[in-house]
């Protein structure tokens, strides 16, 4: 990728740039290290521009971040780009960088890529090494490309993608069961024929919100997809708030993972996630940050961490059990059930971290893979005059079928075409 | 001053191939498209060597 011009999310570590991880604490912290993948993107010949904003401790699905505040959208200024890759998102959709890389624990790729019209992708955690970037849920975490087109984030995979002695989580890739390197084009490759012929889809409509304008592109879209010889099957998720519910891990052990990062790294081991609450240091709208301080210091001893296991293993056997029962190639629903939101409101604190309708946490909680595309514009309900907002398509696939969605969502770009544009 | 207009990486890479832009040139183009939109408020830090950086790869291009 030589000459690519990308921006990488402040979570991300940069030799000798500043990197605050969102929050103000960190105001005057400077790497002496690049992460894994900023290495590899430097080797690539990639040219890093600089470091975009992010909440604070990447604990939020909008901006407000201590450090920087609120970062505007790119097409409509009263609004937020969303979270918590937020200044990735706006830079690259208003033409700052040609690529960015985020980073996704819940959504934070998928989420700023819907609300500004790009391709985000979360990949099964460890594909790409999290070396280097803080760390928000060690389990959920992770870097991933928000590009225009599903090919540029397919260049970046095949960059970013594989085994790092640094973080074990990698190990993952070996999984795969190939046992010879992939190729160097090898997610390159899986996209150049997208193929939607004979595809199974299962729409999961419960996920589908009430926003006219959203449903509107959404079924637009599954009319061209069956078009295009799709095959459509409706399913559902039996229990589905309750399984979010009981797989959300951040009060057990954000405190513990936030803590540990800032331990290991000698310019920030005299912090912790609570004195910075204790001390105010953080922007005032993260309720997040406010619930999780309140976690055990050690979820191991905690009596809840158990019956989490559990309920992720037992949420990962009840969609698997839809993905085999229909034989799914991949899940669809719209990434969020809203727009993105004007900044009056996020400031206002108009939702949670926990009732905010964003769909990417299923995908996240699964632990396994997703990648939304842009499927389209259209008119806010509540804001009609407003400018017209990008709406994206999130494709779910079972764990390490980047492959499979990367095909699926090049297949969707190519069919929407100037849609989304 | 010019806008960047790229669509895709490999739309720059065909450029830089062509001899219409250069890793350097690009770079300066984006780098002015960062200043222009702070208002926007994206980026907490820009890379000082970004453009050295550029150009060393420029360097490493003609030469392969």
């Amino acid at each position: 990728m030589h000459g690519l011009p990308i921006i990488i999310k402040d979570q991300i570590e940069t030799a000798g740039l500043p990197t605050a991880y969102g929050s103000k604490a960190c105001k005057d912290y400077t790497p002496s290290k690049d992460a894994t993948l900023v290495t590899r993107l430097r080797e690539a010949g990639a040219v890093i521009l600089g470091k975009s904003t992010m909440p604070d401790w990447a604990a939020s699905w909008f901006s407000t971040s201590s450090l920087s505040q609120t970062t505007k959208h790119p097409i409509d200024g009263s609004r937020d780009p969303g979270g918590s890759s937020s200044g990735s998102g706006t830079a690259v959709a208003a033409d700052m960088a040609l690529a960015a890389i985020g980073g996704d624990t819940g959504g934070s790729i998928r989420l700023p890529c819907s609300f500004c019209g790009l391709v985000g992708v979360r990949v099964t955690p460890g594909r790409i090494s999290r070396d280097g970037m803080s760390c928000l849920v060690a389990t959920q975490d992770t870097p991933g490309p928000m590009t225009k087109t599903v090919e540029d984030a397919a260049k970046i995979l095949d960059v970013l993608v594989g085994y790092d002695e640094a973080d074990d989580f990698t190990s993952i890739n070996a999984l795969t069961g190939r046992t010879s390197a992939p190729h160097k084009n090898h997610f390159q490759n899986a996209i150049k024929q997208p193929s939607l012929k004979g595809k199974r889809l299962g729409v999961l409509r419960q996920v589908f919100g009430t926003h006219t304008g959203i449903n509107s592109i959404l079924t637009q879209t599954l009319q061209d997809l069956e078009s295009a010889g799709c095959d459509l099957i409706d399913v559902e998720i039996p229990d589905l708030p309750h399984l979010l519910n009981h797989t959300s891990v951040y009060i057990l052990r954000s405190k513990s993972d936030i803590n540990n990062f800032l331990a290991s790294r000698e310019g920030l081991k005299h912090l912790t996630i609570e004195t910075l609450h204790a001390e105010g240091t953080y922007h005032k709208s993260l309720d997040l940050i406010n619930a999780l301080v309140k976690g055990p210091s050690n979820y191991h001893m905690s009596p809840h961490f158990g019956a989490a296991v559990e309920s992720i293993s037992h949420f990962q056997r009840t969609v698997a059990s839809l993905f085999a029962k229909f034989n799914l190639d991949a899940m669809v629903y719209p990434t969020c059930q809203v727009l993105a939101p004007k900044t009056k409101d996020v400031l206002e604190m108009r939702w949670s971290s926990l009732d905010f309708p964003t769909n990417t946490v299923i995908g996240s909680q699964l632990l396994w893979t997703a990648v939304s595309v842009p499927v389209g514009k259209c008119r806010d309900d509540e804001w009609p005059e407003d400018p017209e907002l990008p709406v994206g398509l999130e494709i779910l696939g079972v764990p390490l079928s980047e492959e499979r969605i990367l095909n699926l969502a090049a297949g969707v770009e190519a069919l929407v075409g100037g849609r989304a544009k | 001053m010019s806008f960047p207009h790229y669509a895709s990486i490999a739309d720059l890479q065909h450029a830089i191939a062509a001899g219409k832009t250069t890793a350097k040139a690009a770079t300066k183009q984006y780098l002015e498209a960062i200043d222009r939109q702070k208002g926007l408020n994206a980026v907490t830090a820009v890379n000082p060597k970004a453009l050295e950086e550029a150009e060393a790869l420029d360097v490493r291009f003609v030469r392969t």
